[in-house]
């Protein structure tokens, strides 16, 4: 006990050694957000403009007293990347901007859209000392600008688009959100991944919805994902919590919301060397509304499990295909299964994966989909 | 109260475990996933831990056995005991300039660090002097005393380490680990060499040889001692590969640092972990570096018996420091430390084998 004692008060003395370090935190401009834009005028240099937005809290006016100022601050500069934006910003800013405390980074599609700008634009974030990996990274239909000017109830547009995708987990029309460490994951082994799309609405509100392609041979945007895509793919690759699908069944409308999602993707050997992937999908849920004559009862679990299977059936089948014939962009960790449990033949095909030869789009998937009613709410 | 009796000038072979897995961790923590990752696929790495682990143990228990042949000697007279002294001489003087080398290497590389992690406006020149003075301290006090510090800071570590791993699991994603056994037999071997480096502490066994008081036991304590290190090492590898991924920590400079700069704890005081395990990891440092400007001492003590140790200390301390500024930015204080890793592999790996071999076809008794 006694030595138990000892060990706890010198964990906690241990932290008194800290300090606040040589930091003066008076003299820091804290960024909460940051945002970054194609800009049309270019300069002599090959390299393409940008337009970089700092958003930077003013913790005087969070205060519940002062109601009429703004709570942050917007700097904005062009340059060629992002050292160049802040210290340019630096000429006119009487605090050096302080990135520990960033929670956001937006990227314009237009950006996004020119091969390899975001990996050349993201070092800047995963280099630097101070910058967290679970910062959180979107792609934004139109300008970020506007974006980081939205004010609601929330003061801080940053913190509004941040708890937006904490409330993620209502709905499942959105890819899932992506840290930035995993993004720099993606780009180092040059895979296909999604990012989570924001869309414009007015002054007051920012629609967090659908997906972006980013292909991992150029590492640009190619295609975007509508919602109803984006839900077919978190299906399909067992992320589609809190997820709901709308069927009509004998007249009556029913709403099923799924619980837990789970997917696991498998190869089939076959004889004529034909790659056959089976993706096994297992969904549990429950029924969340029938819209139907109050007197009626709920039809039997089993009946409604059926339909659920065939719509989602549907809804993958023609997703699937759009995917392999029209994207041609493996994001169904199809590729990823390969090179980590069939890696021998993966390195046969990793270099005609998505161009060229595109095996992807060759191979053929199957899906077997497993649904479970748990319960239908307080009604029989 | 009962009073501390610590007038006694030797360390009992449970210290003597404190300190060796003290001094291992100490220098071998930060960049140690990252000099697997370069070279093996997925999480295979962890065999070239483990291999060389039980390599390293096997060494141990070796160096463990030259305590116990020669109770109460120190290293230059546990080599004249079992070669001759022409042979002895420069031996002994490769030992003490590197256990100097790594205690200059140490010195940078907090420097280096600090600057980066906490003190951005301060050179690196000031903080290693700083470091430096500080060190100096604990070497103008008593020897046993230096190596107790250990027993109190090894468990904090040992604490913060896993705390490390286990406040990450929730972003840790298990299949990083694939593919799994798909690098070859080169990779493992060279994944081998470079992480000798973070055994390079081991060599403390044979500097304080002559303060164990229980040279029987020499060679179990030193190798739970390590055996401790190898879990540490273990636990850390796995959870970088599997928060980074195997490509991820390859690209990362410190991927030790950056698993603490993952940690998010809701509160706000353990927000900033990365804060509270480097503060502890300086403490580490400290005793490591300590220590190995202390083996240096014990080195150049029983070369000249009629000098005081404090003089010593006033050569060697300048040396170190000037030789601790050579290195050029982050690529130079890199080259050093392989070139240290390939040296101890040498020192302390290859070299107590023949010996012990030759100590025992002579026959020496304990």
């Amino acid at each position: 006990m006694k030595k138990l004692c000892y060990l706890l008060s010198t964990l906690l003395l241990i932290n008194l050694l800290q300090g606040c370090g040589a930091r003066e935190i008076e003299k820091k401009a804290f960024v909460i957000g940051v945002g970054i834009d194609q800009e049309t005028m270019g300069d002599d240099s090959n390299q393409p403009m940008m337009n970089g937005t700092f958003q930077v809290a003013v913790p005087r006016s969070l205060k519940p007293e002062v109601t009429n100022e703004k709570a942050y601050q917007n700097f904005q500069e062009k340059g060629h990347d992002i050292s160049e934006q802040i210290s340019k910003i630096a000429q006119f800013s009487n605090k050096e901007l302080y990135f520990a405390h960033n929670q956001i980074i937006l990227v314009s599609d237009k950006v996004a859209r020119q091969p390899e700008r975001m990996e050349r634009l993201l070092d800047f974030f995963v280099r630097h000392e101070d910058i967290r990996r679970s910062v959180r990274v979107f792609i934004t239909k139109g300008d970020t600008k506007q974006y980081l000017d939205v004010e609601n109830n929330e003061k801080l547009p940053s913190l509004y688009i941040d708890t937006l995708s904490a409330n993620v987990q209502n709905h499942s029309r959105t890819a899932s959100i992506k840290r930035l460490g995993d993004l720099q994951e993606d780009l180092l082994a040059h895979r296909s991944f999604v990012l989570p799309m924001l869309h414009y609405k007015n002054t007051e509100e920012i629609k967090l919805g659908g997906a972006a392609i980013i292909k991992g041979e150029s590492s640009r945007l190619t295609h975007t994902l509508n919602e109803k895509d984006t839900e077919a793919m978190n299906i399909l690759n067992g992320e589609f919590q809190k997820g709901m699908l709308f069927f009509e069944l004998d007249e009556d409308l029913y709403i099923y919301k799924t619980d837990k999602s789970k997917s696991k993707i498998k190869l089939v050997p076959t004889k004529n060397g034909q790659l056959t992937f089976t993706i096994k999908i297992s969904l549990e849920g429950e029924i969340q509304e029938v819209n139907k004559q109050m007197d009626s009862r709920t039809v039997s679990a089993d009946h409604v499990k059926k339909e659920v299977e065939k719509q989602v059936a549907k809804k993958i089948e023609s997703f699937i295909k759009k995917l392999q014939n029209q994207y041609k962009t493996d994001i169904l960790g199809l590729g990823v299964y390969m090179e980590k449990h069939h890696h021998k033949e993966w390195l046969k095909l990793k270099n005609d994966w998505e161009t060229g030869e595109n095996h992807f789009s060759q191979v053929k998937i199957n899906t077997q989909i497993h649904t479970t009613i748990s319960s239908a709410g307080g009604l029989r | 109260m009962s009073k501390v009796k610590y007038t006694d000038r030797s360390i009992s072979a449970k210290e003597l475990m404190y300190a060796v897995a003290s001094m291992v961790i100490g220098v071998g923590i930060f960049n140690l996933p990252r000099y697997i990752t370069t070279v093996t696929n997925g999480i295979d790495g962890v065999i070239s831990i483990l291999v060389m682990g039980g390599i390293v143990l096997g060494i141990v228990w070796i160096m463990g056995q030259f305590v116990r042949m020669f109770p109460g000697k120190g290293i230059y007279e546990i080599l004249l005991g079992i070669i001759p002294k022409p042979l002895a001489l420069p031996l002994i003087i490769i030992y003490g300039a590197f256990f100097a080398l790594l205690a200059a290497y140490e010195i940078r590389a907090i420097a280096e660090i600090t600057k980066k992690y906490l003190l951005p406006n301060t050179s690196s020149d000031s903080l290693s002097l700083l470091f430096l003075l500080v060190t100096l301290y604990a070497l103008f006090g008593s020897r046993t005393a230096l190596i107790r510090i250990n027993s109190m800071f090894l468990p904090v570590v040992l604490i913060v380490s896993l705390l490390l791993v286990v406040l990450n699991i929730r972003i840790m994603h298990f299949d990083n680990f694939y593919p799994l056994l798909t690098t070859d037999l080169q990779g493992y071997g060279s994944g081998m060499i470079n992480i000798f480096f973070s055994f390079t502490g081991i060599s403390i066994i044979l500097s304080y040889s002559y303060l164990v008081n229980e040279p029987d036991k020499a060679s179990s304590a030193a190798v739970k001692g390590v055996f401790i290190s190898i879990i540490i090492y273990t636990l850390v590898f796995v959870s970088c590969v599997a928060v980074f991924s195997n490509l991820g920590t390859d690209f990362l400079e410190n991927p030790t640092i950056e698993l603490g700069k993952e940690i998010e704890l809701p509160g706000g005081f353990f927000e900033r972990f990365e804060s509270v395990y480097f503060t502890i990891w300086i403490m580490t440092i400290f005793n490591t570096t300590s220590m190995s400007i202390d083996s240096s001492l014990v080195v150049l003590e029983s070369l000249f018996k009629k000098v005081k140790k404090e003089t010593l200390i006033v050569i060697l301390s300048p040396i170190i420091f000037f030789v601790s500024m050579v290195p050029i930015g982050m690529e130079g204080l890199e080259a050093m430390g392989t070139f240290i890793g390939r040296l101890s592999l040498a020192l302390i790996a290859i070299v107590p084998v023949p010996l012990y071999i030759i100590a025992k076809i002579r026959g020496v008794k304990s």
